[in-house]
This record gives structure tokens, C-alpha cells and sequence, in this order.
């Protein structure tokens, strides 16, 4: 359940990353979804997101583009797409509500932004789930930073080791935050991990953030 | 997942792609310590490897559940979906599954990405059936559970896998005293999990987070919502 819940980082971080999905219920209204998904995902595409994907198939960075997202699409499906602007994410949902495709739709993202964005479009929320963060072993965790990033891929395909080896890539100058942050993207194969968010959290953690402010 | 060691040219890029840590260079090969891989696939997936040494190998039981709780791209027999749950609220506006008057909750065991053995799941689903509350039929784990004991077979105990979650729902009446279950039980815990809370609105106000709120519990500012979209939209008869 909820591989575009418990993102980590603090709120002006998560004020820049929205997760979108579109679905059929299994058995209720997946019959002749395929149209509607596809739709649903030319919608998304129209709206300059920083990754899409589908839960099957594979994303934009995982498959090299997004028309091979689209065109590996099948019927019962999953489509998400990610957003950094509260902007594109109403256009979206306007989009959607005129489209009226009779897939379900949920967003992620800081709650109250959430709820503004429906209200600009018109919605009314349904159903949400809430996170209560993280239980047990603590201890076990990497730095926060790493997990920002890390918990970006609900299904925790990006590895902590693999967010550490390219932070010192970019620290040596030998791979820029944009490409580090377009490399971890392709381990998450649903679309959801925000690659350009990553970015910016690499660039605080090597310290370029710093060095641009003075 | 394996490595051909014929082809592998032992040039560790594929070291820090594991999720699990489970990839090590020895004598100037990769090598990958099976105890510790959960078949993600993420090693093959990526194309990491420059001379395609990776192959994945037949998964019988019990090591096939690794791969049924690790990589998402399986799809389960009891949902029809891929990843590791279920439609849960994605779906609610068709299908109705969290009612008013209900909280759903989700303990998801070795997220974020901490990995866990079985074995450490089983203490939260045995303190769980303790309780008598409602598993999820549709989760991919439930059908695992034995529904008296709350126990897992044991023969899959020792299996390590990203994270597999349970998902039960219990009445608002119960909410707060089956969290404080669940608190205690992380403290019996080799690993981590993540938590969350599912409801549906109420008026203006969502269930769950008056619950939280008035009970001084503290809840992450982003969620997750379903915006009403899907038709037919359910109705309570």
C-alpha cells in the first residue's frame, strides 16, 4: 500500500514534488480501461511532468522515453505521473475532471496543498491515508538525505548505497546532481521517484546549494 | 538473481545498485551473497552490468516469496495488481472498501528500504490476530497468515524481502488502542516499518486525523487522497 506515501524531507522540499495516479478497480470498471489509461496519461504527459510511469511497464527513465510508456500500456493498468508545481498539478486535475474518464484518481503530496489544489479544480476529496512516519529500528536508517531521496521509490528500488556513491560522484565533479538525480530515477520503474527533486537534495548535500547563496 | 562468472569482467558497477547490499567483489568478480539478495531485479533491470553477466534463476518455494514482496513488477494472483498491496484507497471512490466509522491501517515491515526477514513481520501479525482485528482478504500477505495464531508457515521465516505489508481496518472505537498495540510491538522489532492510516471524510474533516489529533499523535503533513473521480461511484446500501 502506498508507494507514493512516507516522503521524507521537510516541507519547503515537499512543496515541490506531487504525485498523481490513475486506475481502473480490478474486476469493477477494468474492462476497457485501456483508452481511459491512455488518455489519462496523454493528459499527464501535456502538463510537463518531471517523470511518468506505469506499475507494470516500467517509466520514462526506466524505458527511455515517454512514448514507450505509452506504448507498452495495458488494460487493468496503473499510470502516474509527477509534478513540481501546486500550478500543473490544478491544470491536471482539471483536465481530468473534464475528461471524465470514471478512473479513479489520487494524488500525493503536502496535505493542505492537496486539498487547495481540489478546491481550484472543483473536486471534493474522497478517501485519503495518512502517514505516522516510521516505527521500530531507527537506528537502521541512513541520513535523513539519503532517505529524502530514498523514500522518493515506495517500493525502495533506489538503494542507499547506490544515493551515496553518486552524492560523491557529483562531490568529485565527476557527474552532475541533474544527471545523478536522472540515474537514480531509473531504478524506480512506476514513475514515481522525482528526479529533479532528488537533484536539489544532492546539491545540499554535496554543499553546492551553500556556495550558490554566498 | 546470479552472475555469470564467466562473464562478469569484475568491474563493481553493480555493487551499489543492490537494494539489499547483497553484491560483493571477491577474487575480481561479482558475486551475490543469496542470503541477503530479495530478487528485486533491480541488478538486471537496470543494465548496469557491460557484459550482461546477470541472470535470474528459477524461484521455488519458499525463496520465490522474495521476489512476490520485492519486485513490484510481480503481479499477485489475489489482487491482480503489481507492487506489494492492494488497490486500498486508490480505488475507494468504486469500490468502497473504507467506510465511515472505520480507520484502515497499513504496517508496512522494512520500509523504507531497511529490508526485513519474515520472522519480524510475524511478531506484528501474531500481536495483531491477538487483537481480533480484520486483515485485508485481498492483500497478497493475508492468505499467508494463519487466522487463529496470526503465525506465518515457517518455512518461509528466514526469507528476506524489501517489505510486505499488513492491512487490516478496525472500528474508530478501536483505532487508537490497536496503534499503541502496534507501538509496542516495534519495540520487539529488528527492522523498521512504515505506518500509515487510511479514512474517509467526514463532513469536512477526515476521520483518522480527528482521532490523531484529539490523541496528540503526531502524522506526517503529506498524505495521499483519492479525489472522487472514479465511476461508478460507490454507494452505501
Amino acid at each position: 500500500m502506498t508507494h507514493t506515501l512516507h516522503r521524507q524531507g521537510n516541507e519547503e522540499s515537499l512543496a515541490k514534488d506531487y504525485t498523481i495516479l490513475a486506475m481502473p478497480s480490478s474486476g469493477l470498471n477494468s474492462e476497457g480501461s485501456l483508452p481511459k489509461l491512455q488518455k489519462a496519461l496523454e493528459i499527464f504527459m501535456r502538463h510537463d511532468p518531471v517523470n511518468i510511469g506505469d506499475s507494470k511497464g516500467g517509466s520514462r527513465f526506466s524505458l527511455g522515453g515517454d512514448e514507450e510508456v505509452k506504448k507498452i500500456l495495458v488494460e487493468n493498468e496503473l499510470v502516474h505521473a509527477v509534478y513540481r508545481t501546486r500550478e500543473q498539478l490544478i491544470d491536471v486535475l482539471v483536465e481530468l475532471k473534464k475528461a471524465d474518464l470514471g478512473l479513479s484518481v489520487t494524488v500525493g503530496g503536502l496535505m493542505d496543498h492537496i486539498e487547495q489544489c481540489c478546491k481550484a479544480a472543483e473536486l471534493k476529496p474522497h478517501t485519503i491515508v495518512q502517514s505516522l512516519g516510521i516505527k521500530g529500528k531507527l537506528e537502521k536508517l541512513p541520513n535523513p538525505k539519503v532517505l529524502e531521496i530514498a523514500t522518493m521509490c515506495g517500493h525502495h528500488l533506489v538503494s542507499f548505497d547506490l544515493i551515496t556513491s553518486l552524492v560523491e560522484r557529483v562531490k568529485k565533479g565527476r557527474m552532475s546532481s541533474e544527471a545523478a538525480g536522472k540515474e537514480l530515477a531509473k531504478c524506480c520503474i512506476c514513475g514515481v521517484f522525482n528526479p529533479a527533486r532528488a537533484a536539489e537534495i544532492i546539491d545540499v548535500m554535496v554543499g553546492k546549494e551553500a556556495e550558490s547563496m554566498v | 538473481m546470479l552472475i555469470d562468472q564467466d562473464k562478469c569482467i569484475g568491474c563493481r558497477k553493480c555493487v551499489p545498485y543492490c537494494t539489499a547490499g547483497a553484491i560483493y567483489i571477491e577474487g575480481k568478480k561479482a558475486k551475490i551473497n543469496l542470503d541477503e539478495c530479495v530478487e528485486c531485479g533491480v541488478c538486471y533491470r537496470v543494465k548496469v552490468c557491460p557484459s550482461d553477466a546477470f541472470f535470474q534463476q528459477p524461484l521455488e518455494w519458499p525463496r520465490s516469496v522474495r521476489a512476490i514482496y520485492s519486485d513490484p513488477l510481480n503481479v499477485h494472483k489475489e489482487t491482480g495488481l503489481a507492487g506489494r498491496g492492494t488497490e486500498e484507497i486508490k480505488t475507494n471512490d468504486v469500490t468502497g472498501r473504507f467506510k465511515p466509522g472505520h480507520i484502515g491501517i497499513a504496517i508496512e515491515v522494512g520500509r523504507p528500504g531497511v529490508c526485513s526477514r519474515l520472522r519480524e513481520l510475524e511478531k506484528m501479525s501474531v500481536a495483531l490476530m491477538k487483537e481480533g482485528v480484520e486483515f485485508e482478504p485481498k492483500n497478497p500477505l493475508t492468505n499467508l497468515i494463519d487466522k487463529e495464531t496470526g503465525k506465518l508457515p515457517p518455512e518461509i521465516l528466514d526469507e528476506k524481502v524489501i517489505s510486505a505489508i499488513i492491512e487490516i481496518s478496525v472500528p474508530k472505537s478501536r483505532f487508537l488502542e490497536i496503534i499503541r498495540v502496534i507501538e509496542e510491538t516495534a519495540t520487539t522489532m529488528d527492522t523498521v516499518f512504515s505506518l500509515d492510516v487510511a479514512s474517509c471524510r467526514v463532513g469536512d474533516t477526515w476521520e483518522a486525523e480527528e482521532l490523531l489529533s484529539e490523541a496528540g499523535i503526531y502524522y506526517r503533513p503529506n498524505a495521499k487522497i483519492n479525489l472522487g473521480l472514479g465511476k461508478p461511484p460507490f454507494v452505501s446500501v
